[in-house]
């Protein structure tokens, strides 16, 4: 079985302002296999021989909106934990093996996922499996290293929020925009509720979520299916499964007013203004619509915004931001944009919501329907390049949406995407009563922090 | 993020390539190793003796009549090309009353031509889903311009590639509109405790050597006119001083003749030998502490010169900085952050060009562990020169770098880079065929000399960014230590003074 098919199919698009001549082009697909094993754990498989490479990745179905009242950060610090030991393995000994076979490492939590991955030679493929497998059955942890991970958790926290110009926007911008509990914190936690983690809660937490019936897992590249499948079962389908863990009640009240708030920030430079629009369901008609709405707006040296309060205007120090958040419940859009130095953030916000109306008002050109749809199927083949990327993919897929094949249509929906409907998701969500909007000053230093809603 | 390490991230955007490997014998499986507090070693776990080793793919090379050097790397899983134009003069060709022009000169490429405007680039080339970018570094031997997209748009790309190259406007106008960006990302980026460490650390390292500068101070910027980047260009844009690399699902004889069409009539010139200055020794040891307030952690950035590029030491030194800092399993983080727990990552970094470059570690600790940290980087300082490493963990670390070597192969800009550095340094053909035997050679006492030779703690330069009413007094415990402020400016302090 070959992995990537190459199929002669028609160029999809057509692009404007440049000549096109006839053009064919090859058509990727991901062929993956997917079973569920005994225990319940989803195993995907797809066989790449260009590279004698091996890319592993679990997604285990637990991030941050799982986390209770009191353990914000706490998915996350149970992440660290996955590395400190377990029963056949001993403390970094998982990354030690990994390092020094030819491999790479690590892992990642969002409000989704918590996902662990790694590459190595192909020949490697069982060490992977047995590290993997060790740490789902029997996770070995202690107070001690529980304390050390506390600590280099809250330096990650220091150096990525506390000690960063605009760090503690980000929080404020979640915990404002969002009414219920399970969006409404940040990922790496107050340092409160870190130091307030026990032993129980990583071993309750253990025992609840990482089950195999709670997760899924990709096995991508020199690999024949069947055989890695028979490694698979090996060390994997003796873990007993677990009762589901208990559902997330992410449900979201319908925001009926925009929602403001100001952060003095004594390590900021120049003023920074955010952006969120609410309601936007991910893996939707809508969704795929706004990625369209983004990349007009937002990406890139011709979207608007670069044109117009970039390079016309001069009201911004640099190119704006934008992203659809990537959470299964009610998810939004954020925009965020630094305004030039002498410029008032005033005239910023103006400038931004003349060009949110341009949207509403007009549909798009056809050139910028044709950049978002050629952006988005170069980003689609060229995410196929890594068997990394693939697997991370797949199991996203299954966990999120039951639909590891995401990894083969998901540019097909965007391609069908019209200006009716960015048109449409442009004044559905667009709306000032649906939005939150941060705003970051610059405050002297020596001043404490201080922020108002 | 359980860590944040430079190969994962690589990894991540990490391309298979249809490389040819072999699987050879190499070496012995890894050892029993002694534990520690941060690593714990059960040995249970099935590992394969066998190590990768790497057969490079070979490149098509070619010259076009007007001098133009031609890479060819064919690759063609999927229908994507990535392109460079490598021209052999940057920043380091600069006049020296005029840093920053072989920057500003790149950067306007894309700003414009003779039959283009800024935005007619941008949208032509982004309508298509493809990318096009151009730039050189303040101390760099080349400047670049590089292109990508799918196969189906080459045509239209390689048309804008060539017009961007060969034929730049320089607009007054576009070239304002820079300085006031430039202007605005450099206010931002003296936010950042880590861009402060980094342009203290070059500086001091550099003294006035061109590789001082990651950044051009506000006066350099307005200084730089149309003028001198048509000079510029004019001067180094030549097709005998590039090379024009490609990789993916292109054909050689194809390509040859698309060149020959974009680039044929690019005419040939005198092209000017950039003199690099020697870097020399640093002074004696001293801290130089940038009072950032108010800091939660303290930056420290600590380090030597090392060696140029071609230097036979290179591949010890690559060893030795395995086993110190390269990566989550070398003994700054598994000493600083998995034994002590002061820190989120602490790593370390060998440079190398055609002047010499800096052996340096670096690391953020909570401002109350400072002088804790401080102590800990100076043992592992301390410790590779002192110490032969022990034969196990030398021998994982020499895993390390031969296996990651082959991984990096997935990836065929990796390749091309590679091939693009063993010509701009001038090394061996076989350069990279024969890398890991070199890297297999290399012994401990290899290590504990070259340890010796450059880790010099009478000359370690170190870098401190964090809150001085806190720390200056920590750092004086160590030796003299000179306070500056955010903008690099030297603040007067009172006599022990905070």
């Amino acid at each position: 079985m070959r992995t990537f098919r190459a199929l002669l199919v028609m160029s999809l698009s057509c692009v404007l302002l440049v000549s096109v001549s006839a053009q064919q082009t090859r058509k990727i697909k991901v062929d993956f296999k997917d079973v569920k094993l005994k225990n319940g754990l989803r195993v995907l498989l797809v066989e790449d021989h260009s590279a004698p490479v091996v890319s592993v990745a679990i997604s285990y179905d637990v991030g941050s909106r799982n986390e209770r009242q009191g353990r914000t950060g706490f998915a996350h610090l149970f992440e660290h934990m996955m590395f400190t030991g377990s029963e056949n393995v001993g403390k970094n000994e998982y990354s030690l093996l990994i390092d020094t076979n030819g491999g790479g490492n690590n892992a990642t939590t969002n409000e989704e996922r918590t996902l662990y991955f790694a590459v190595v030679p192909a020949n490697q493929l069982d060490m992977v499996l047995f590290l993997e497998a060790d740490r789902m059955r029997a996770l070995d942890v202690t107070q001690e290293n529980l304390d050390n991970q506390r600590n280099a958790v809250q330096e990650e926290r220091r150096r990525g929020v506390d000690n960063q110009a605009y760090g503690k926007t980000g929080e404020q911008f979640q915990e404002t925009l969002y009414d219920n509990f399970a969006y409404k914190h940040s990922v790496i936690g107050s340092m409160a509720d870190l130091n307030a983690a026990s032993l129980q809660d990583v071993k309750d937490f253990f025992r609840i979520y990482y089950a195999p019936n709670n997760a899924a897992m990709a096995v991508v590249g020199d690999i024949k299916a069947d055989d890695a499948l028979a490694r698979i079962k090996k060390y994997f389908e003796s873990i007993p499964s677990q009762p589901a863990p208990p559902p997330v009640d992410a449900s979201e009240p319908e925001q009926t007013a925009e929602r403001r708030f100001t952060v003095q920030d004594p390590l900021a430079r120049l003023p920074q203004i955010i952006f969120g629009y609410k309601g936007i369901v991910p893996n939707s008609k809508d969704a795929d619509a706004i990625q369209v709405l983004s990349q007009t707006l937002a990406s890139g040296q011709s979207s608007r915004l670069y044109q117009r309060l970039v390079k016309e205007k001069e009201l911004l120090a640099g190119s704006p931001s934008g992203f659809l958040s990537a959470v299964r419940g009610t998810g939004y859009y954020d925009l965020t944009v630094t305004a030039a130095p002498g410029k008032k953030i005033e005239d910023v916000e103006a400038a931004i919501n003349e060009e949110i109306t341009r949207l509403q008002r007009e549909p798009i050109a056809d050139w910028e329907l044709a950049k978002a749809k050629n952006a988005y199927r170069r980003a689609s083949i060229q995410s196929l390049q890594s068997s990394l990327g693939i697997a991370t993919r797949l199991t996203q897929s299954a966990i999120f949406y039951n639909d590891p094949n995401l990894v083969n249509t998901q540019f097909e929906k965007i391609a069908a995407v019209t200006k009716e409907d960015v048109q449409r998701v442009a004044n559905k969500y667009f709306k000032t009563t649906n939005r939150t909007v941060g705003i970051t000053m610059p405050a002297k230093a020596g001043a404490p922090p201080a922020s108002t809603n | 993020m359980k860590n944040m390490i430079s190969k994962l991230n690589r990894l991540l955007a990490v391309i298979v390539a249809s490389t040819m490997f072999a699987i050879l014998a190499l070496a012995q499986a890894p050892q029993q190793q002694k534990s520690s507090k941060g690593l714990v070693i059960k040995g249970k776990a099935p590992i394969s003796k066998e190590v990768l080793k790497v057969n490079l793919p070979k490149a098509y090379e070619t010259k076009l009549s007007n001098g133009l050097q031609v890479i060819v790397l064919e690759q063609h899983k999927l229908p994507t090309f990535a392109m460079q134009m490598v021209v052999l003069s940057g920043g380091l060709s600069d006049p020296a009353d005029q840093p920053g022009v072989a920057q500003y000169t790149a950067s306007l490429l894309r700003e414009g031509s003779t039959t283009r405007n800024s935005r007619q680039i941008a949208e032509q080339i982004e309508s298509i889903g493809a990318s096009l970018t151009a730039g050189s570094g303040l101390s760099s031997l080349f400047s670049s311009i590089n292109a990508q997209g799918l196969t189906d748009n080459f045509d239209q790309i390689m048309e804008l590639f060539a017009d961007v190259t060969l034929n730049p406007a320089f607009p007054a106008d576009e070239l304002n509109k820079l300085k006031t960006r430039s202007l605005s990302q450099v206010r931002l980026q003296r936010a950042q405790p880590g861009f402060l460490a980094t342009e203290m650390f070059q500086r001091v390292m550099y003294g006035s050597h061109p590789a001082s500068r990651i950044s051009l101070s506000a006066d350099e910027i307005q200084r730089i006119t149309p003028e001198m980047l048509r000079k510029f260009h004019a001067a180094h844009y030549k097709p005998n001083n590039a090379i024009f690399a490609i990789v993916g699902d292109v054909k050689p004889a194809e390509m040859v003749a698309k060149l020959e069409k974009a680039f044929g009539s690019w005419p040939r010139g005198d092209a000017q030998v950039v003199n690099i200055p020697k870097a020399n020794e640093t002074g004696p040891a001293k801290i130089y502490l940038i009072n950032r307030v108010p800091s939660v952690q303290t930056n420290l950035m600590l380090g030597n010169m090392s060696i140029e590029r071609t230097d036979p030491d290179y591949f010890a030194l690559d060893v030795m900085n395995q086993i110190v800092g390269g990566g989550a399993s070398a003994r700054l983080f598994l000493n600083l952050r998995e034994d002590k727990g002061y820190t989120y990552g602490a790593y370390s970094l060998l440079s190398s060009s055609k002047y010499r470059g800096t052996f340096r570690a670096s690391t953020e600790v909570r401002t109350e562990v400072t002088k804790g940290s401080m102590d800990e980087l100076l043992y592992e300082f301390k410790r590779i020169r002192d110490e032969r490493v022990p034969q196990e963990e030398f021998d994982r670390a020499k895993r390390t770098i031969i296996g990651g070597f082959a991984l990096q192969l997935e990836s065929p800009q990796t390749l091309l880079s590679n091939i693009i550095t063993q010509k701009i340094y001038g090394l061996p053909a076989d350069y990279w065929d024969t890398y890991t035997q070199k890297i297999a050679a290399i012994t401990p006492d290899d290590v504990q000399r070259v340890a010796k030779k450059y880790l010099d703690l009478g000359r370690l330069q170190i870098v401190a960014v964090g809150d001085a009413s806190k720390i200056a007094d920590v750092l004086r415990q160590y030796g003299t230590v000179e306070i500056y402020d955010t903008e690099g400016k030297p603040v007067k302090s009172s006599s022990g003074g905070k």
